[in-house]
């Protein structure tokens, strides 16, 4: 058991709070939306400082600019937490993001994509190393079964989706795992929220599609607040009956927000943004704690959730979407 | 000759008010501190407003400086157990309360620096609320005076 020692986190915790006022704010946010240009909006972004010197190589190359501004985010991280675990438990999402990808282009015989993110705890040259030569030395056990199952599935099945679907289930096993190792009721209940909001979305996913119990049994992440036959006794019904059930919980109010603005045709993705939102508003907690691990894992997320806007508005200026239109998608920011 | 008198007595009193508010202070400033550099590595322009709300938790170690130099002043080598008891006593109000109001000062003043460093012009709401701490020592302070008499 990884032990929380509050003091160590003093100086961590004060230097976090001065890195927060520099988080974009929401009139960075709609200088970019109503920029005349993509080049424009680009500009808000290096003016903010983001990536590095090096990586702002214009606005078609923006991924390059967030994938460096994400990286300097978990180096910050690493180096200032006192225990790098605690850091390291988030950025496995990262390693396990990395070999879907290189797996899926090994299994599909096609080259591998620029997409690779360095982010992970083990850097992209050494992944893609990894895969080529099965040398899986450095993965952590459960990381080595799920590439196991994946080479063993999909000998069988040739299903791509298959792929997906062990790695997106192991990525969380490993993550709740590993924060159930970390003495910390905030990570704890953390993880509980994030693989009942991953649960809530895939559940309401595979019922628009109508699957059946045993597929969507297969999807379900273990662990999180709702119980398996919450989900189990709802697998035949309508998503809106589903949203009644769980009323009380501490879903329930953006799970019938989010449903309503897809119902009526409003948002399609009106759900994923308030399940968003949602996990947003309990990071927001955070705020409250004046010294512990709880100020760093929220600029953690309040970072990767202004990568995600900053993605969204970038791609729909250079593809010349309305501004409204980008606007009601993008997710709640921390500050 | 005995070991106990009212002179050592009193003494301890004055030792004993001055270690434990000295300590609380250690840990409040200590505390606030640390927050302090996290703040200036990142924004070292807010130096003076850091070093201002660190120095608070001090002002604890202060009184019972104050208080342990009355009752050495009022020591007498004649002085019964009973005189110096009476000393005794009245150096533990701002030795117990400077203990525990130093600590909580400290973690006021840490919050105050973070609120500062988010928003540059709160440094006198972050003082008025670390200052609300103080009152209890200053309190305590006047109680270990009015017992010295």
């Amino acid at each position: 058991m990884l032990k929380i020692n509050e003091g160590d986190y003093s100086y961590a915790s004060g230097l976090i709070r001065a890195k927060e006022p520099k988080l974009l704010t929401g009139s960075q946010y709609a200088r970019m939306l109503d920029a005349a240009s993509a080049e424009e909006a680009y500009k808000v972004l290096t003016d903010a400082g983001y990536g590095t010197g090096g990586s702002q190589q214009g606005v078609f190359a923006f991924e390059q600019l967030l994938a460096d501004e994400m990286k300097k985010c978990f180096m910050l991280l690493a180096e200032i937490a006192p225990k790098a675990e605690v850091i390291k438990v988030f950025q496995r999402r990262y390693d396990y993001f990395n070999i879907k990808v290189l797996l899926k282009a090994e299994l599909s015989g096609q080259e591998i994509p620029t997409i690779l993110v360095d982010t992970g705890t083990i850097s992209s040259d050494s992944m893609t190393r990894m895969i080529r030569e099965r040398d899986y030395s450095e993965f952590t056990p459960l990381m080595a079964d799920a590439v196991a199952q994946v080479y063993d599935v999909f000998a069988r099945m040739q299903d791509p989706q298959a792929v997906d679907l062990i790695l997106d289930k192991a990525s969380y096993q490993e993550f709740a795992a590993d924060i159930n190792n970390i003495d910390s009721p905030f990570l704890r209940d953390l993880a509980d929220f994030m693989i009942d909001i991953t649960n809530i979305r895939m559940f309401i996913r595979a019922r628009s599609l109508n699957k059946s119990w045993d597929f969507i049994m297969k999807l379900l992440l273990d662990g999180g607040t709702i119980l398996k036959e919450v989900y189990q006794r709802n697998s035949d019904k309508p998503a809106d009956s589903f949203a009644e059930d769980i009323r009380k919980s501490r879903y329930g109010d953006a799970v019938k927000k989010g449903l309503e603005l897809v119902n009526t045709g409003k948002n399609s993705s009106g759900l994923e943004k308030a399940m968003d939102d949602l996990l947003m508003k309990y990071i927001r907690r955070a705020k409250l704690v004046t010294i512990g691990v709880e100020p760093l894992i929220a600029y953690l997320f309040a970072k990767e959730t202004e990568i995600r806007n900053v993605r969204m508005i970038m791609t729909g200026k250079i593809n010349g979407l309305p501004a409204d239109m980008i606007r009601e998608r993008l997710r709640d920011s921390y500050v | 000759m005995k070991i106990i008198d009212g002179q050592l007595v009193a003494l301890l009193g004055a030792a004993l008010g001055f270690l434990l508010a000295g300590i609380g202070s250690s840990k409040g400033v200590g505390l606030a501190g640390q927050v302090g550099a996290g703040v200036l590595t990142e924004d070292p322009s807010k130096f003076v407003s850091v070093m201002v709300l660190e120095a608070l938790p001090s002002t604890q170690t202060i009184y019972a400086f104050v208080i342990a130099f009355f009752i050495i002043g009022r020591i007498d080598p004649a002085m019964t157990v009973t005189q110096g008891l009476h000393l005794f006593a009245a150096a533990l109000p701002i030795g117990v309360v400077g203990f525990i109001s130093a600590i909580y000062q400290g973690k006021v003043a840490a919050a105050g620096i973070q609120l500062i460093a988010k928003h540059s012009g709160s440094l006198v709401s972050a003082i008025t609320l670390a200052l609300m701490v103080e009152m209890f020592a200053i309190l305590s302070l006047i109680a270990s005076i009015l017992m010295i008499g």
